[in-house]
């Protein structure tokens, strides 16, 4: 007999308590068989289904994962599965860009009453599974094309007369104490300023990439009190989703917005904003028009374009060179938690070790927690020693964002973040 | 260090025939944690559970593993079990080998492995529970019943008999629902008004129940033993408090050619009306789609006569709300509609029946008006077209039920005997009238119901041709029925003055969202869903949301009378004490670590989280920090997957536990 | 406006009355029929009660032709060829049915061309264009427009009217400035192909068929298939001699009633060349 037909699929199910779940035991009620490969965990609602859960089947060993809960407008906790449905949505769009096998993860929606729609789900799956054979695939290295390098932007910051108005501004605020320190850019990187006298430490040049709103989370400058910070238009927008998320109140903060057309960075050759729009007090102005175009697409289409096995090989050897240093949390604005996922050990649930399935689940679980909340300030790819390309994966949900919910992160201050909002409208295509 | 007790049962049969139960014991005492482990026949009777209670203690077991059926059968029977021998019942955890296992699986071989994972599975989230408290929440000692019918009725009067107020909403202007139209019912052929009105009348009398009449049930909030309930009173243009119901108004309204909604299209009313005589409450209602007043500021004749001053034409609906502890939906039913049109196109309706079409054609609970004492004809039976007396009646049985093709493919339950009854009726009014029933079978189930049909055919005369009917056509004012005698074995055609259809019961408009507005199941027809069919029929899988009468399911007036006890029950139970006690496995968050990004607060759907500030004892501000209202969390778990630091947590579904779980299958 | 046609064995052979009636009167209304190459059998009679599988592939391969040829819609004047076109035409949605019959007909089919009946087709061309075009509005005419079985069955084949109380026929007559009764018999059956294998059955419903439609004041009858256009008009004198009554029903195609109203001759239309030609 060959191994394929004495192959078993292992497959790990996620099922909520009130409908699917009582649907299986329906199921088994009215005795209607299906194959034995599933193994159900019991969760009260979808809603509790975090992405993790998915990733850690799957290393474990799973072939397959079924996700399974209420259908729209019964959860039995009214919006669970709503919550779940959008994070799905997104989700499945990491996955594909990873070149996961978007086959071995089905999600239906599955009531009480639907007995019969367990047994044939399940059945027809096992046996999906079973043609699809085991999941080796996962993290297999192999042959790839190229794909296209990030772009060097050539244009930089024209000689801005402007770096004396900005120190003269700085000084004036620390020495009324409209501020109490100053986040800004000094001759070798981000400079901290308290004194008046130390403004003049303050440039503005063509190496001012950093996104220097990642330092406002810091504990250290927090305890100095107002702060007045210095951001590009770029970094403007990580103020917006800040705000959001009641980490940042523009009247504890003093906003010096500087007109940019660009610091050299590949960001910059697909620049959207020139001028801050929010800022207390903007300094500079930017030549022309403000321009069109919106993030790399090429480098994210020749991503896509490769089968997911060629997808695959490609993030492997991306990721098998991280050494979990944990300088692209550092240095992202967005990642403010004091304890980081990766910093809890009850459970440990992403393998802190620079092992392949560590990376891969510490990536996920990075870009996945940025979804809806990245302005594509391209810190994190810039900060990483080993040179991966963080903001490719940061690009494909960023499109999806926009795609399936006409959502861009920092665009305006005024819509609902993307994650723990829902719409009736949420697409339902890929739902069984 | 775990002491985890592994009891597997064998269910009698049900899991031991397919599921080898001594391998499974085996193996479980060799899983990490597990301190023993043994199989017995029937784990959840006395002897099982002694057994259980007994190994707690000698074994000093800090956990248990019930490998048996759906944790939705046995869970709570089984914490309860720990508990009375010392053990926290949230120690308690079960592996469904039965549904989900044996029950499915046919191979011994493969069923045995599955079983054997599923425990260890179990055994893991068992080593990570945790020893919880229930949290006790005052309860709200009212009811709410929504539905006036007769299963309303009956559930509003026994809650409100045993010392609670209840609140009844009802749609219609008058409570009663469908069994104040009916005309006489079976067995006895009791008058349906003369046994129903005194129940009414007590209803509408009594000290606890507060009735809010042509109202709907606008929005609920909140949970078990403290919902909000937000009523919609929608306008009368009477204001009922001032009104006598002396008659003056509807005798005077000069539009009085509008089809009655109670008498189903069989007779009229005017535009203000009272539905039926014995209305409760015996108050008009003003149908704004009619009067003349209120389209054109026309004439407003019922104002000038009303010497109460009681018309209000400035009338708006009005909400407002009351706090209940539990619900019991009592809704009712309505008949399929038999025309061709249908709102749903899976349902397509009996056009060959010619409904809609020909006057003479009518449904049963039209027919029920046409032989009622107090109905449009005054109780002689005049068909509609030309008010002939019908020397010869046709009724057509399953007219909807039990067809896949193009109806509902349940039994409606009623109708066999009601077409009996109709037919008792028809020649107890019309002695010279002959009967004729097609049908496909006789259900005849309940106490004196069979002898009930036997007497419609042997001593009033009824013909009952077993076989379906093809066409209604109609030649020279006779309705020409064809149909089948599959006894006979022969076509049959009667010329008759009239044909009743016995129309399928299905739930009444507006189920759907109802349901969704109390976050309760409901099939795929709209009947409501019980907790469990054999052993839970009247409670819902929400907590103090209870169901009674035909929104279950089609059933009959004795039924959905007990039906109602039973919720009524229910409820005192429920209402017997100040405070109940709520399952504690709902969101914990870690304060320390939490970021303060409310990302929770915005996603919870019954809004359990607030934004708090974590402050040392002494009151200095340490940080701000998300927090669980423990009163108010449902224990979705939803807060836990949008959490970025994870610092929420789902006690009872930990992130340990389910990390741990998955991990147990690699 | 050019439209395909699939004409069917009837059309060119014993129903070339009908065929007449419908190229006087749709050319009238500037209608071109092009009719399609290659047509084969549409498998109503013997294939279906034979083999499931040849019913099927006999009008999945007109639909391939058809289509190869470039046919949006195809026309078919007879509703059992239109049926059987369109029971094809659902059965190629399933996608394993649909390889497995293209590899049978050795061509691609793919269900994609519009198939309509007579009522369908005046209805394209528009009701109210019509009206407008009618010249002499036919009064004398009170007609009980017959569907017979195939044009609105089976339901989720055809999915045309309603079929218990259809009433595209009546709309249609009523525009041509006709009167229309209301009676039983608009959908019952006329015996079909039986008029071959069993003529006695064929002679009774066509009798109680013809007897309903003249008591509920009817003073001819309106059908849309050949089929029924023999039982009731060829085999009319049988059934007055077999019931022995005289029945003098005259029944027009649709396409006759539109022409006259049109304005065209009953020798144009080929009307006289019906068995019964007058009351």
């Amino acid at each position: 007999m060959s191994e394929a037909q004495e192959f078993e699929p292992k497959i790990v199910a996620y099922v909520c308590n009130w409908c699917t779940y009582l649907g299986a035991d329906l199921a088994g009620t009215a005795r209607l068989e299906y194959p034995p490969n599933v193994r159900i965990i019991r969760l009260p609602c979808t809603g509790r289904i975090d992405f993790n859960l998915i990733i850690k089947a799957l290393e474990v060993g799973a072939d397959g994962v079924l996700v399974s809960g209420c259908h729209p407008g019964d959860c039995h906790y009214t919006a669970g599965n709503y919550h779940a449905r959008r994070r799905w949505i997104l989700f499945r769009e990491l996955l594909d860009t990873l070149g996961i096998d978007l086959r071995r993860i089905e999600f239906t929606w599955i009531s009480a009453a639907e007995g019969r729609k367990w047994q044939q789900v399940v059945t027809e799956f096992t046996e999906q599974m079973r043609k699809l054979g085991p999941y080796k695939e996962l993290y297999a290295t192999g042959a790839f094309p190229e794909v296209p390098a990030p772009e060097t932007a050539t244009s930089g910051v024209k000689s801005f007369a402007g770096e004396s108005e900005l120190r003269e501004v700085c000084g004036k605020l620390l020495a009324e104490g409209t501020v109490k320190v100053v986040i800004g850019y000094g001759a070798r990187g981000p400079v901290v300023v308290t004194r008046a006298e130390d403004a003049d430490r303050l440039v503005w040049n063509n190496r001012c990439f950093s996104n220097l709103t990642a330092y406002l989370k810091r504990k250290e400058i927090k305890a100095l009190g107002k702060a007045a910070v210095i951001v590009k238009p770029c970094d403007e927008k990580s103020l917006v989703e800040l705000e959001k998320e009641a980490q940042f109140e523009r009247k504890d903060a003093h906003v010096i917005g500087i007109a940019c057309e660009g610091v050299g960075q590949p960001k910059c050759a697909h620049c959207t904003a020139r001028t801050p729009r929010f800022a207390d007090v903007t300094l500079g102005v930017a030549a022309g028009p403000e321009p069109q175009s919106s993030p790399s697409p090429n480098r994210f289409a020749a991503l896509m374009a490769m089968p997911p096995a060629e997808r695959m090989a490609f993030w492997t050897e991306e990721f098998n060179r991280c050494v979990k240093c944990y300088a692209c949390r550092q240095v992202c604005p967005m990642c403010y938690c004091e304890r980081c996922i990766v910093d809890r050990n009850r459970p440990i649930e992403i393998d802190p070790a620079p092992s392949t399935k560590g990376n891969f689940a510490w990536h996920i679980a990075r870009a996945f927690h940025l979804a809806g909340r990245c302005v594509g300030c391209g810190e994190c790819s810039r900060a990483c020693p080993a040179g991966i390309d963080l903001a490719l994966l940061n690009i494909s949900l960023h499109i999806a964002a926009q795609k399936n919910f006409g959502y861009e992160a920092g665009a305006d201050p005024k819509t609902e973040p993307l994650i723990g909002s829902y719409t009736l409208q949420d697409t339902e295509a890929f739902i069984l | 260090m775990s002491r985890i007790g592994v009891f597997t049962c064998w269910c009698g049969e049900n899991i031991a025939r397919t599921v080898d139960v001594d391998e499974v014991a085996k193996r479980a005492a060799e899983l990490p944690g597990v301190r023993c482990s043994l199989n017995y026949k029937y784990m959840c009777a006395d002897p099982g559970q002694a057994i259980v209670r007994e190994k707690i203690v000698s074994e000093k077991l800090d956990g248990v593993v019930v490998a048996s059926c759906s944790p939705h059968m046995h869970l709570k029977t089984f914490r309860k079990a720990a508990q009375a021998a010392g053990l926290n019942p949230y120690l308690v955890e079960m592996a469904n080998i039965r549904e989900q296992c044996s029950w499915v699986h046919h191979d011994r071989a493969q069923a045995t492995a599955k079983a054997i994972e599923i425990i260890r599975l179990a055994v893991e989230k068992a080593r990570n529970d945790a020893a919880l408290q229930p949290i006790r929440v005052p309860v709200t000692r009212r009811a709410l019943v929504i539905g006036g019918g007769v299963a309303g009725i009956q559930a509003a009067l026994d809650i409100a008999d045993a010392g609670h107020e209840v609140v009844m909403v009802e749609r219609e202007p008058s409570i009663g629902g469908k069994m104040a139209g009916l005309s006489e019912t079976f067995p006895t052929l009791d008058c349906s008004q003369c046994i129903l009105t005194p129940r009414m009348v007590e209803v509408g009398q009594h000290p606890r129940i507060k009735l809010y009449s042509y109202s709907e049930v606008e929005k609920v909030e909140g949970f078990v033993g403290n919902f909000k309930i937000t009523i919609r009173q929608k306008a009368r243009y009477v204001d009922i408090s001032k009104c006598t119901g002396c008659g003056e108004c509807w005798n005077i309204c000069p539009l009085k050619r509008n089809l009655s909604e109670f008498d189903y299209g069989m007779g009229m009313r005017p535009a203000i009306y009272i539905p039926f005589p014995q209305a409760v409450p015996a108050r008009p209602v003003i149908d704004k789609s009619q009067c003349a007043k209120l389209i054109r500021n026309g004439c407003g004749l019922c104002e000038k006569k009303c010497k109460a001053e009681a018309i209000n034409f400035k009338d708006e609906d009005r909400f407002v709300e009351e706090a209940v502890g539990a619900v019991v939906v009592a809704t009712g039913y309505k008949l399929y509609s038999i025309a061709k049109s249908q709102p749903k196109t899976t349902l397509s309706g009996y056009g060959e029946y010619g409904y809609g079409k020909y006057k003479d054609v009518i449904d049963s609970l039209q027919f029920e008006r046409l032989v009622s004492a107090s109905g449009p004809t005054g109780g002689v039976l005049k068909r509609p077209s030309d008010g002939a007396i019908p020397k010869s009646v046709v009724f057509i049985s399953c007219v909807g039920s039990r067809d896949n093709a193009k109806g509902l493919p349940y039994c409606s339950k009623i109708c066999c005997m009601y077409t009996a009854k109709h037919t008792m009726l028809y020649k107890h009014k019309v002695h010279d009238g002959q009967a004729h029933v097609f049908y496909m079978d006789i259900r005849a189930g309940g106490k004196g119901y069979e002898e009930f049909v036997r007497r419609a055919i042997e001593q009033d005369g009824a013909q009952y041709y077993r076989g379906r009917v093809s066409k209604i056509t109609q030649e020279g004012g006779r309705l020409v029925v064809r149909g089948a005698d599959t006894l006979a074995g022969m076509p049959v055609t009667i010329e008759a003055d009239m044909v009743v259809l016995a129309a399928a019961m299905r739930p009444a408009d507006g189920i759907e969202e109802l349901a969704q507005k109390l976050n309760i199941g409901y099939d795929e027809f709209g009947f409501l869903l019980e907790s469990h069919p054999k052993l839970r029929p009247v409670e819902t899988n929400t907590a103090g949301i209870f169901i009674a009468g035909a929104c279950h399911s089609p059933k009959d007036i004795p039924e959905a009378v007990a039906q109602a006890s039973a919720a009524a029950s229910k409820v005192q139970v429920m209402l017997a004490a100040d405070e109940l006690t709520r399952e504690p496995e709902i969101a914990a968050i870690n304060e320390q670590t939490c970021a303060a990004c409310f990302t929770c607060v915005r996603t919870c759907p019954y809004h359990a989280i607030e934004r708090a500030e974590l402050r040392t004892p002494r009151g200095a501000f340490i940080k701000n920090t998300a927090r669980v209202n423990p009163g108010l969390c449902m224990g979705c778990g939803t807060c836990v997957s949008v959490c970025p630091s994870k610092s929420a947590d789902l006690l009872g579904f930990t992130d340990q536990q389910v990390y741990a779980e998955v991990e147990s299958l690699a | 406006m050019n439209i395909g046609y699939y004409p069917g064995c009837a059309l060119h052979g014993s129903s070339n009355d009908y065929e007449q009636s419908l190229r006087a009167c749709l050319s009238t209304l500037d209608v071109q029929l092009d009719e399609m190459k290659d047509w084969i059998c549409c498998g109503a009679t013997a294939a279906h009660s034979l083999n499931h599988k040849l019913s099927l592939a006999l009008p999945a391969r007109n639909l391939a032709v058809a289509e190869r040829d470039g046919f949006k819609q195809l026309f078919a004047p007879c509703p059992l060829c239109s049926m059987q076109l369109l029971k094809a035409k659902k059965a190629v949605g399933d996608e394993r049915v649909r390889k497995e019959l293209s590899e049978i007909v050795e061509a691609d089919v793919r269900g994609e061309s519009e198939v309509l009946n007579l009522i369908q087709l005046f209805e394209k061309i528009g009701v109210e264009r019509i009206k407008s075009a009618v010249k002499a509005p036919l009064k004398s005419i009170t007609a009980a427009c017959y569907y017979g079985c195939l044009l609105t069955r089976p339901p989720d084949v055809v999915h045309f009217d309603d079929f218990e109380q259809p009433t595209s026929m009546e709309t249609l007559v009523a525009a041509l400035g006709a009167k229309t009764v209301e009676w039983n018999y608009k959908t019952e059956c006329c015996g079909a192909g039986m008029t071959m294998s069993n003529e006695q059955i064929v002679l009774e419903l066509a009798h109680k068929i013809l007897s309903n439609a003249a008591e509920h004041g009817a003073n001819c009858l309106v059908v849309a298939c050949p089929m029924c256009h023999v039982n009731l008009d060829m085999k009319q004198a049988a059934v007055e001699r077999r019931f022995g009554k005289k029945l003098g029903m005259v029944v027009y195609y649709l396409s006759d009633l539109v022409g006259l109203a049109l304005g065209l001759s009953a020798e144009q239309l080929g009307i006289n060349r019906h068995f019964v030609t007058q009351a």
